[in-house]
Parts: structure tokens; C-alpha cells; sequence
């Protein structure tokens, strides 16, 4: 067995620092840069679902589609587009700016709850060795401030995540309500026609 | 069962009128069980609560003038129960959101002559599990529910006996209530279920979970209606509790001891195999103590991490390891000497053909040697250890790896998932270029991968590059660095149709056995540890070209040879299962009945039992 594996429920999943102990004792199995981000397993499938679907769409060249830290989309704000919103349906339009948010709320928002409280880089002047050395001392004495601070960026992100769910959800919505009302408008037409050729029976 | 018996279910009220209404409301709007009654009993509640329970003349009332507390409240009711009903106590916090709960319930309740008493699962008002029965931890008697306020994924799917269910939700069946008599006024309010289930199995009923049926539960809405603080009322209820069951608790719920070097608050396979190890044993009577098995000198840190998340793990990482004991050292072969123990075991294994020198050393300073697999029973022959080897295996948790666990299948395509860490071992290329080449783009079928890697000098992308894959070929979908908490790993598989891993060697496949008791047709290598549990029978076994030196960045390889999984037969079976998807599924289906009726964490347990048993008896 390996001497690395998924990570049990309640261990701390996102390391984007790992502690100096874990870089000095095992520096070759658990990078400093390792960043395991964590996901609910639905969310996993649903990203994979939602680019299925937008590539049956568009026909995405390479045979192989990454989603890494959480969700990779080659929309164009991430860098290296291979469409615009332009191409996109209206549906297709919304999903992709949800996970332009969830990506966001993953990669940028919820790692820098971890940052809270941390020491800035020190400047190579006298003025900075001071502030460091100050800082160094003042830190331990703000505990309580930053584990409150920490605690309301954490609820924030949480409640920012709560919300996604939520739009996610009217999101679906709103595309099963748009098909439905295409559907009608179909039928409409269709019994128009029928009316208006003299046709004796709509169905 | 013909026609059902009669349910009374009773509720007890004390303010709270918004949870009362939602709950009688989904009660009645919600419950298709064709004979039940409901008695609601108020505790006095000055909120309007009386009042409307006065308006509703589907249920009968009955007020007290004070507020006399859980157990002699609903004992009023149970005194009153008509010949030949059963009784649920439910609490008016909680909504029923399942029409069949009650059949479901009752169903579980008469599984068996012997069983007593049923609950069910619990889930919060914010979707996450509460209660799947529960267990009291004889160290500090604190009641534990189980469920661990996971996400529900429809884990604990499947009726368990449990030590204790809360009577938020429980069917009493009229036997036990005649046996056992009514709930102890001893007690105002907290333990006198967990008194209850004690004294029903003291007399032989058995305690049942329900994981059919699942009701939201807001909990403690009583305490918050009225503004009282929910501990002192606990610790007062836990007082009583401690008087009547203290000693008696003590001295019947442990038939062994043992000594656990390992680790258990890491990331790592070991790990996670230890926790549920060390839980099973408990459940089976067997009084765990522990010791972190790594530190300076090792490939892992000092000390680790306090808390596991599991209360039950983390009483027994606080209880000190005894000379006296056997102990069991869980962990890589280079530190079974860490082990004092009066009896001393080396528990270890490893994914290629030989284990290194020190390992062969330290084993034969043992009294005896358990590995899991009967393939490292080989291999350490084979590598010159000459203590007694014997097979424990390990297992799988089938409350949360099992085919009714809750899928989100993959719009229009057949999903072949791997899992894996990155690396030779896995041979990842194997896989993805026998994917891409056996198909093509358009065909309706990709490749999910779930890819962990922490080592920065790999670069997955880079990897990838090299394989040389074409673009017209097979999809392939890789998630990388992704963590899926372990609990919910289920639901990935379930959501594939077919699992896939080309491994060179497992020490015993923890992925494999995982899929294959979530009903997935497995396709895997035919060498190394998983082969005690996957056979031709339930799953895809993939032929071997032979063996090859073993070359990783991994310090136990060395001068070690692992299987070369054969690319043409890979791609073979891959197309053979895409094809053949009935034939398949009842591959899978084989499986996952194999999986839980041999290969479960409790399974090993016994095993354990048994060798400890056998110790006993020889020493």
C-alpha cells in the first residue's frame, strides 16, 4: 500500500501550505505545492456532465479534459479560450458563467481564508525587519482576532458556495422551463397551421 | 406480513408550534400506512400550541397541566396504547418526507421475531445525516449518533442492528413493551432511549436501524422553543444514566484487549484502513489501545494530527498502550520493531513480488506476522520471513460502498472510472492510451479519471503530452487533485459503469474492492492482493505479459518485480464490457453480494477475533 491516498473525513483536505514539518520529513511524497482541493463527488460528475454537453455542441479538439483544483472550463476569462460566449446557447451561456464563478469562488475567495492572519513577505530594508520583528511578536497576541476573522471569511465562503448551489439550481430550472415553453410554442404553432389549413383534426 | 398491525404514534409537545404544525401536517399529508393513529400528549406549552391541537380532531389529545418531561409523558400515552398496537415515538421536530416511512419502519421492525425496537435515519434540515442508530462509548458515555453529519448520499441504506436508536423516531413493537415495561421517569428527558434499547437487549430484542426509511429531524426544537439549555438537561439525563448502567456497561463490553501501533489521522491508505480496523474491533468487543507507530526516522512527520473526525477513533488514539497486551503493529515493515508488546505482531503488505531485507528482519522479531492477502503470505515466505504468517484481510465499509448508494450517472455515454494515485505503479499510460486507441471520439463511451498527485516533480499535463494520444480517439476525462471525502467516494463509482485499473500491484486494492461492492463490473489486473477477493466470477480479471522490475520513486522496491498488465487484453476487455453491458452489470451485481457477504471491515474483524482467540488460548 502506498504511503499516500484519499484523505479521511475530517482531515483538512485544502494544502496549499503544508505545515514545515510535513515539507522537511516527507518533502518527496507531500509537495509544499500540492493543492487537493476538495469536492462533494456530485459536483465532480456534474462538471464532467456539463462539459459532455457542451462539447457535444462544439467539437473540442484533444482527447483528453482536465479539471483540476476544481473545475476547468477553456472559457475566455481562464485563459486559452476555444469559444465565446457568443457561439454558446443562452443555457450553455449560464453554465459556463456559473462555473466561471465556482472556479473563482474555489481558486481565488476560498484559499484566501487561509491566508488570513499570515505574515506579508518582509521587504529587504530595515523598515521591514522591524515590522517583521513586531509583527512577530504582536501575531500570537491577535489569536482571537484572526480565528474570528477566519471564522467569518469561512461562513462567507460557505454562504457564497450556498448560493451557487442555489443558482445552479434555478439555473436548471429556468433551462427545463425554457424547453418546455419551446415545446408549447411548438404545439401552438403546429395547431395553427392545422386550423388555418382547415385540417379536421389537431392530433 | 398480511395486514398491518396497528400503529399509535405518539408526540410529544411542549411549545414549538411552528415545528408541531409542520410535523402533524406532513403526518398526515405524507403517511400512506393504511392503520395508524396519532396521539399527541402536551407538556403544558402556553405558545398556542394547545390550541391548535385542540382544532385538529384527527389526532386525540392529551394535556398535561405541567410539563412532566419525555419519558412520563409518553409513558402516558404508552399506558393507554390499545390492545394489540404498536407505538412510534416521534418527536414534533421532525417532517416526514417519505409517504412509505411508516411501512418501511414497521417492515424493519418485523424482519425478525427478536426484534425489538426501530429507528430510522435522521437527516438535518440542511441535508446532512444525523442519526443511522447509535452507540455509547463506555470511556466517556456520551452518546454518539451515527452518521457524522455526512452529506446524505443514502449511506446506511440498509437495516443494521445498532446498539441504540434516539427516540426522535422509534418503533416499539408491542412484545418489548410488554417485556420491558415502560420508559424509566428516572429520567426528565435525554438517555432514557439509550436506557430503553439497554434494558430491551438485556432481554434479548434486538435494536434495530431502519435504512429504508429517512425523516428530517430539526432537533432539539423543544429546548430551543422554550430557551433552555440543552447541556445541564444532557449531563443530568447522563447522570442517572451513569448510576444504573456504569458498572454493569464496563465490565460486559469488552472480551478483549489489544495494543494498535499505526497511524491514523493522515492522508494515507494505511490510514484510513487502521480507522476502520480499529472501529470494527471495538464494535466486536475488543479494547483497542493505541500507539502512533511513525515518527523521527520514519517517511512520516513526529506526530500527527489529534482528531480523525470519528469520535469513537479518537477515544481510542487517547488510551495508553500496555505492555502486558499483544500489540499489533499496523504499518510499513520497517517499523514492526516499535512493537513492546507481551505478544508481539507485525501487520503489513506490500504490491510486488519480494519485501525489503529490514522488513524480512523486523518481521522475524515477531511472534507472528498478519498480512491480507494470501499473495503476501507468499511473497514474505518467499523473502525469507519465518515467523507464522497469517492471513487477516481487510475490507470494505458496506454502509457507504454498496448499490444503493445515491448516483448521478453521466448523460448518454458508458463511464469507465479509474482511481488512482499518479504513478508507475498505477501505469496510468497502460490505461489512457488503450482507451484513446480501442475508441473512437464519437462513440459514446469516455474515460473519468480521479487522479491524485502530490509529487511536484510529476506534471500530469506534461505526462499526458507524452503518451501521444490522438484526438480523434477515445474521450478522456481526468480530474486531478479533486478530493472526494472517503464517505462519498461511493457515489463516484455509482455513478460510472465500469471500473477500470491496469495496476502493476496492489498490497490490496482498496479502489477495486470499493467499486466492486458498489455493483461495478471491475476490470483489473490479475496479480497481487486483490485476487483473494476478485475472481473471474465477479469481475474482468486482466492477464498479465509477466513480471518486470518494479521501478518508482519508492524506497521498498528495490531488486522487487511487479506485473506488466497486457495492453491488448485491456483494450480487449474495455470493448468486451462497452458491448456486453447486461453481462456486466451482473458482474457487478455478483460482486457487490460477494463483497458484503465476505469482505467487509467487520469480516476482518472476526478475523482478527479469531487469531486473538487462538493467541489466548495458545499463550
Amino acid at each position: 500500500m502506498a504511503a499516500t491516498g484519499p484523505l479521511p473525513p475530517g482531515v483538512p483536505r485544502v494544502f496549499t501550505r503544508s505545515p514545515a514539518w510535513i515539507m522537511k520529513v516527507e518533502k518527496d511524497l507531500i509537495s509544499s505545492n500540492a493543492k487537493l482541493v476538495p469536492v462533494d463527488a456530485e459536483k465532480l460528475v456534474r462538471q464532467v456532465d456539463l462539459r459532455l454537453r457542451l462539447d457535444v455542441s462544439e467539437q473540442l479538439n484533444g482527447a483528453v479534459t482536465f479539471y483540476s483544483g476544481l473545475v476547468h472550463l477553456n472559457v475566455s476569462h481562464a485563459g486559452g479560450s476555444q469559444r465565446s460566449s457568443a457561439v454558446l446557447g443562452k443555457e450553455d451561456e449560464g453554465a459556463v458563467r456559473l462555473e466561471g464563478l465556482r472556479q473563482s469562488l474555489e481558486t481565488d475567495v476560498a484559499p484566501a481564508v487561509a491566508d488570513l492572519g499570515e505574515t506579508p513577505p518582509r521587504p529587504a530594508t530595515l523598515r521591514g525587519f522591524v515590522g517583521a520583528l513586531a509583527i512577530r511578536f504582536l501575531r500570537p497576541l491577535l489569536w482571537w482576532h484572526t480565528r474570528s476573522l477566519r471564522a467569518f471569511a469561512s461562513s462567507a465562503v460557505s454562504q457564497s458556495y450556498q448560493e451557487l448551489e442555489m443558482l445552479d439550481y434555478l439555473a436548471g430550472e429556468l433551462a427545463s422551463t425554457r424547453k418546455e415553453v419551446a415545446a408549447l410554442r411548438e404545439e401552438v404553432r403546429r395547431l395553427q397551421n392545422a386550423v388555418s389549413n382547415g385540417s379536421g383534426s389537431a392530433r | 406480513m398480511n395486514s398491518p398491525v396497528p400503529v399509535t404514534i405518539v408526540i410529544l409537545t411542549w411549545n414549538g408550534l411552528g415545528y408541531t404544525t409542520r410535523c402533524l401536517e406532513s403526518l398526515r399529508s405524507r403517511t400512506d400506512h393504511p392503520a395508524y393513529e396519532v396521539v399527541v400528549v402536551d407538556n403544558a406549552s402556553t405558545d398556542g400550541t394547545l390550541e391548535y391541537l385542540q382544532s385538529q380532531d384527527w389526532i386525540e389529545l392529551i394535556p398535561n397541566s405541567a410539563n412532566l418531561g419525555f419519558a412520563r409523558a409518553n409513558n402516558i400515552a404508552l399506558r393507554q396504547l390499545k390492545p394489540g398496537h404498536d407505538a412510534v415515538l416521534l418527536n414534533n421536530d421532525i417532517e416526514i418526507s417519505q409517504p412509505d416511512w411508516l411501512g418501511k419502519l414497521q417492515a424493519a421492525a418485523y424482519a425478525a421475531e427478536d426484534i425489538g425496537i426501530a429507528g430510522c435515519r435522521l437527516v438535518g434540515g440542511d441535508g446532512l445525516l444525523r442519526h443511522a442508530g447509535a452507540y455509547l462509548p463506555v470511556d466517556t458515555f456520551w452518546g454518539q449518533q451515527i452518521g457524522g453529519e455526512e452529506r446524505d448520499v443514502n449511506q446506511y441504506n440498509d437495516d443494521r442492528d445498532v446498539e441504540s436508536v434516539v427516540f426522535a423516531c422509534a418503533y416499539l413493537k408491542r412484545g418489548v413493551i410488554d417485556t420491558v415495561g415502560l420508559l424509566d421517569e428516572d429520567y426528565f428527558c435525554y438517555f432514557e432511549d439509550t436506557d430503553y434499547c439497554q434494558r430491551a437487549r438485556a432481554q434479548g430484542f434486538r435494536v434495530v436501524c431502519s435504512g429504508g426509511a429517512t425523516l428530517i429531524h430539526y432537533e432539539n426544537a423543544s429546548t430551543k422553543a422554550n430557551r433552555v439549555e440543552h447541556k445541564p438537561l444532557f449531563l443530568r439525563g447522563q447522570k442517572v444514566f451513569r448510576a444504573k448502567w456504569e458498572k454493569k456497561l464496563r465490565a460486559s463490553r469488552y472480551r478483549y484487549s489489544l495494543g494498535w501501533h499505526s497511524i491514523l489521522n493522515f492522508p494515507t491508505g494505511y490510514a484510513i484502513s487502521s480507522r476502520y480496523l480499529v472501529s470494527a474491533l471495538d464494535q466486536l468487543g475488543v479494547r483497542v489501545s493505541y500507539r502512533y507507530a511513525y515518527g523521527p526516522g520514519t517517511v512520516f512527520p513526529p506526530q500527527e494530527p489529534d482528531y480523525s473526525g470519528s469520535y469513537i477513533v479518537d477515544l481510542i488514539r487517547q488510551r495508553k498502550l500496555e505492555r502486558r497486551l499483544a500489540q499489533v503493529v499496523y504499518a510499513q515493515g520497517n517499523v514492526f520493531q516499535s512493537n513492546f508488546g507481551a505478544y508481539k505482531i507485525g501487520f503489513t503488505m506490500l504490491e510486488t513480488d519480494r519485501i525489503p531485507a529490514e522488513w524480512v528482519r523486523q518481521a522475524n522479531l515477531m511472534d507472528e506476522v498478519w498480512t491480507p492477502s494470501s499473495f503476501n503470505a507468499e511473497t514474505f515466505r518467499l523473502s525469507g520471513v519465518r515467523r507464522p504468517i497469517h492471513v487477516i484481510p481487510l475490507g470494505v465499509d458496506p454502509d457507504h460502498f454498496n448499490p444503493n448508494i445515491s448516483r448521478f450517472p453521466l448523460t448518454g455515454v458508458y463511464t469507465f472510472l479509474s482511481v488512482f494515485e499518479w504513478g508507475e505503479r498505477k501505469a496510468p499510460e497502460v490505461l489512457l492510451r488503450a482507451f484513446n486507441e480501442e475508441f473512437r471520439r464519437e462513440e459514446p463511451v469516455i474515460l473519468l479519471v480521479k487522479a491524485i498527485n502530490v509529487d511536484p516533480a510529476v506534471n500530469i499535463a506534461r505526462d499526458i503530452a507524452d503518451f501521444g494520444l490522438d484526438p480523434a480517439g477515445g474521450r478522456i476525462h481526468l480530474s486531478e487533485n479533486q478530493e472526494v471525502p472517503t464517505y462519498q467516494l461511493g457515489v463516484l463509482y455509482r455513478s460510472a459503469d465500469c471500473f477500470v485499473l491496469p495496476t502493476r500491484g496492489e498490497g490490496w486494492g482498496m479502489p477495486i474492492i470499493e467499486a466492486m461492492a458498489c455493483g461495478l463490473p471491475v476490470i483489473a489486473t490479475s496479480w497481487s492482493g486483490h485476487c483473494d477477493f476478485m475472481t473471474p466470477g465477479n469481475s474482468y480479471p486482466l492477464p498479465i505479459e509477466g513480471l518486470v522490475p518494479a521501478r518508482a520513486k519508492c524506497p521498498y522496491y528495490e531488486g522487487s518485480k511487479w506485473a506488466e498488465p497486457s495492453y491488448t487484453h485491456l483494450r480487449r476487455l474495455m470493448r468486451h464490457v462497452f458491448e456486453n453491458p447486461s453481462e456486466a452489470r451482473a458482474k457487478g451485481e455478483c460482486a457487490a453480494r460477494e463483497m458484503r457477504a465476505k469482505w467487509t471491515w467487520n469480516n476482518a474483524a472476526e478475523k482478527i477475533v479469531e487469531r486473538l482467540e487462538g493467541i489466548r488460548r495458545a499463550t
